[in-house]
């Protein structure tokens, strides 16, 4: 149903903000970042500043020794010997060893403890580094840590370019939640950009966190729209929710790799995206604006329920976009029975709400 | 065969809105026709029955002025009042068979009670919207969309039809109808923005629905600057236009720009050099120079830039020239240069001759500085009939003002 145009509107040019070009040998580092980064705290009068950044790190990427990429990351968890690092998958990706740097100059060499490609989060370890302390996000319970309101300010952290502009700080407000920039059903299992934002990213700043005016984690900083269909575009970015980050993040810490819970493979669009013709085609409901339509079912998929039924909720969660499905369904463990409701598809129209429980696969990308 | 498209489109869109009954067979019906037949749709206010879809719902009951919405006090309640009434417009375009979509934004300016719903008018960027091609005779026409198709910003989605627009200012006002009831964006006062104030603006980059009413935030960085847009070597519009730093994007041309209560100071336009790596210099047209365009368009009245019958220069330029250095000498720096006055205009009957600058104006006895085309060009957009406009001319004999007359 789609158009030819709109197809090639999802011919994504994207540029993954993880700057490798900057050559610098970390043995040949020597700078004052210390005393630059203490004189820096000092003088902020920006609460989310001076709260987040002990938490900021830089994580270099390095294949045979030799320096390959650099990005940002950002301590989320600390047990008695290592400190637990977020960052983004595509930083990582490559590299045989890693080191960060904290926000002091301290440089330790990490170890990768996991990375989901497709959701581009990595978790790398090090030793506790001085000085630093684990970020502090909206809620304890990540499942309880809902979006950004559109329109507040938010502040992105790391070193875009090279290891000079560490630190470095830029604002800008949130200008969407629950965006999703491909098409839905590639989105469901490989974007994971909820949260668009108008601040200026470069590279380098991948992986590094977005907070909030209290310096709460809210988003990882991961990806940019430059080009599509010859059509430039400035200041749409893309920043993971930390929300489904921490699930991920705790879940690869524990078993080293996130295995995904499914409802077996699907093709799924989000009611808000049929256009009219398609509206009328199925015969939704004019009241009905969110929810997640069954475009195509897989050969394993477990929902015994007619194609194009519209799934209203899951686990008591609506499923107002792709992305909250997608975060509900990922706070579950594989084989867990999940509850759905659905609006079941006929020609005649679509059904009452109805509720089945299915017992979810793991995924294996 | 066009008459046939043109009435199967009008009774399809009339049964989705009103019925919502199965129209599977209808719209495969439809759609084979686009699909098969060579569609050259009219030029655009040469024929729309295409698109005169309401017709039998327009019984005009009442018509409502702007609501009064309750001032947002955060940007976060700013975002919820401009969102619901911001949309994205589609126009879907089927020429020589086929299919082209162009995507621009707008917002709602006009109520309307008819019987058992509303008529909702909305402004977009017609230049956008509209898709220009070839005609028999080698002319580049616009072309009637075949259909309309908006979203809200609560995902909402409408078939909507072209009203009127003016090219000149790339304005074009839409309208829908529905039962839901929606509010208008208030219009705000242009005319006391100042540089480096905070604008937001509203709409949906050229990606589609996935970033919809995409709200973006700057400031302004300069005013009444000059802005063209040519379509090749033509020139489809001309206007005057603020500048800020907000990063739009193309599509978001139509979409309001608001201050933080939400009221809406102008519209989006294209920003400068979007093709050539400049960055976040977007610009938009100033409310208060379009409202009495905007004004005859949602009430179905023709609507003309009134012309004062002058050929105007700006002043450095001339002087840059070697001519009329005697304004140099009477520290004269700033101003219209007449070139030539075209006879038989309101120029030429106030008595005015050329070789003068221009560089007063009065409106309705307030003083306005003219200090060069664009502040001109601003001030007779709002010129309304019977008003009263006095120019202040130098010329190397001394300062002369002229009454030019606006009564017919």
């Amino acid at each position: 149903m789609l158009k030819a145009s709109r197809k090639c509107l999802l011919i994504l040019l994207c540029s993954f903000i993880c700057s490798c070009s900057n050559y610098k040998r970390l043995d040949t580092w020597n700078y004052n970042v210390q005393r630059l980064c203490l004189q820096a705290l000092e003088e902020s009068n920006e609460e989310a500043y001076v709260k987040a950044l002990p938490s900021v790190v830089s994580v270099f990427n390095l294949v045979d020794d030799e320096y390959d990429g650099l990005g940002s990351g950002f301590i989320f968890d600390q047990d008695d010997n290592y400190q637990y690092i977020i960052t983004n998958a595509h930083v990582l990706e490559g590299g045989t060893s890693f080191y960060v740097m904290s926000y002091m100059g301290q440089t330790t060499p990490a170890e990768l403890v996991g990375m989901d490609e497709k959701a581009d989060v990595g978790v790398v370890k090090c030793k506790i580094l001085e000085k630093t302390k684990v970020a502090t996000f909206p809620a304890a319970d990540y499942t309880k840590i809902e979006n950004p309101t559109i329109g507040s300010t938010a502040y992105a952290i790391g070193n875009p370019g090279s290891i000079e502009y560490a630190q470095t700080i830029t604002k800008g407000f949130v200008n969407g939640v629950d965006k999703f920039p491909l098409k839905s059903s590639e989105a469901f299992e490989v974007a994971k950009f909820a949260i668009q934002i108008d601040l200026t990213l470069n590279p380098g700043n991948s992986g590094g966190p977005l907070v909030n005016e209290s310096g709460e984690v809210i988003g990882v900083t991961t990806f940019k729209i430059n080009v599509i269909n010859g059509i430039t575009y400035t200041g749409i970015n893309y920043c993971l929710p930390i929300n489904s980050v921490l699930r991920m993040a705790s879940v690869i810490k524990e078993k080293g790799a996130f295995v995904r819970p499914s409802l077996g493979i699907n093709n799924y669009k989000e009611v808000r995206e049929l256009i009219l013709y398609e509206r009328g085609y199925l015969n939704v409901p004019s009241s009905l604006n969110t929810g997640i339509v069954i475009t195509k079912h897989g050969s394993d998929s477990r929902l015994d329920i007619p194609t194009y039924s519209i799934i209203k909720s899951l686990n008591g969660y609506e499923a107002t976009s792709l992305a909250e499905f997608r975060r509900r369904l990922y706070e579950t463990e594989p084989g867990d029975e999940v509850e759905i409701e659905y609006y079941e598809y006929s020609q005649d129209g679509y059904k009452d709400v109805a509720k089945i429980k299915v017992a979810t696969v793991s995924l294996v990308l | 065969m066009k008459r046939k498209i043109n009435r199967i489109i009008g009774v399809f869109l009339c049964l989705v809105m009103l019925t919502g009954c199965n129209l599977k067979e209808f719209l495969s019906d439809l759609l084979s026709t686009l699909k098969t037949s060579q569609v050259t749709s009219e030029i655009i206010g040469g024929g729309q029955e295409g698109c005169a879809i309401y017709s039998s719902m327009e019984v005009l009951i009442e018509s409502e002025e702007v609501e009064l919405l309750s001032s947002p006090t955060s940007l976060e309640e700013t975002f919820e009042v401009v969102n619901k009434s911001t949309l994205m417009a589609t126009a879907c375009y089927v020429v020589n068979g086929v299919q082209y979509e162009r995507i621009a934004s707008g917002f709602i300016i006009k109520k309307e009670h008819l019987i058992d719903a509303y008529k909702y008018y909305f402004v977009s960027s017609a230049s956008k919207l509209f898709y220009r091609s070839l005609n028999e005779e080698e002319v580049y026409v616009n072309r009637a969309p075949s259909y309309v198709e908006i979203v809200l910003g609560t995902y909402k989605r409408f078939y909507a039809k072209v009203e009127a627009y003016y090219e000149r200012f790339d304005i074009v006002v839409l309208s829908f109808t529905t039962t839901d009831d929606l509010s208008v964006l208030e219009l705000g006062d242009s005319d006391s923005l100042t540089i480096g104030q905070a604008v937001n603006s509203m709409g949906t980059p050229e990606l589609g629905v996935s970033v919809l009413n995409t709200m973006i935030r700057g400031n302004i960085s300069s005013m009444y600057k000059d802005a063209t847009i040519y379509y090749g070597n033509e020139q489809l519009a001309s206007y005057t236009t603020h500048q800020f730093d907000a990063p739009t994007n193309s599509g978001m041309e139509g979409g309001p720009v608001f201050t933080d209560d939400g009221k809406v100071v102008g519209i989006t336009t294209y920003k400068y050099g979007a093709s050539s790596g400049f960055e976040s210099m977007s610009r938009f047209i100033p409310i208060n120079d379009v409202k009495n365009c905007l004004n005859a368009l949602v009430n179905n009245q023709e609507y003309a830039l009134p012309t004062i019958g002058v050929q105007v220069i700006e002043l450095y330029a001339v002087v840059m020239e070697g001519t009329a250095t005697w304004t140099d000498e009477i520290s004269l720096y700033e101003g219209l240069y007449i070139e030539s006055v075209v006879a038989g205009g309101r120029f030429a009957k106030a008595g005015a001759t050329a070789q003068g600058v221009i560089t007063k104006a009065w409106l309705n006895g307030e003083e306005y500085r003219i200090s060069g085309s664009a502040k001109l060009f601003t001030l007779l957009s709002r010129i309304q009939k019977g008003d009263s406009f006095k120019v202040e001319v130098v010329y190397q004999t001394g300062a002369k003002e002229f009454e030019l007359n606006f009564n017919d």
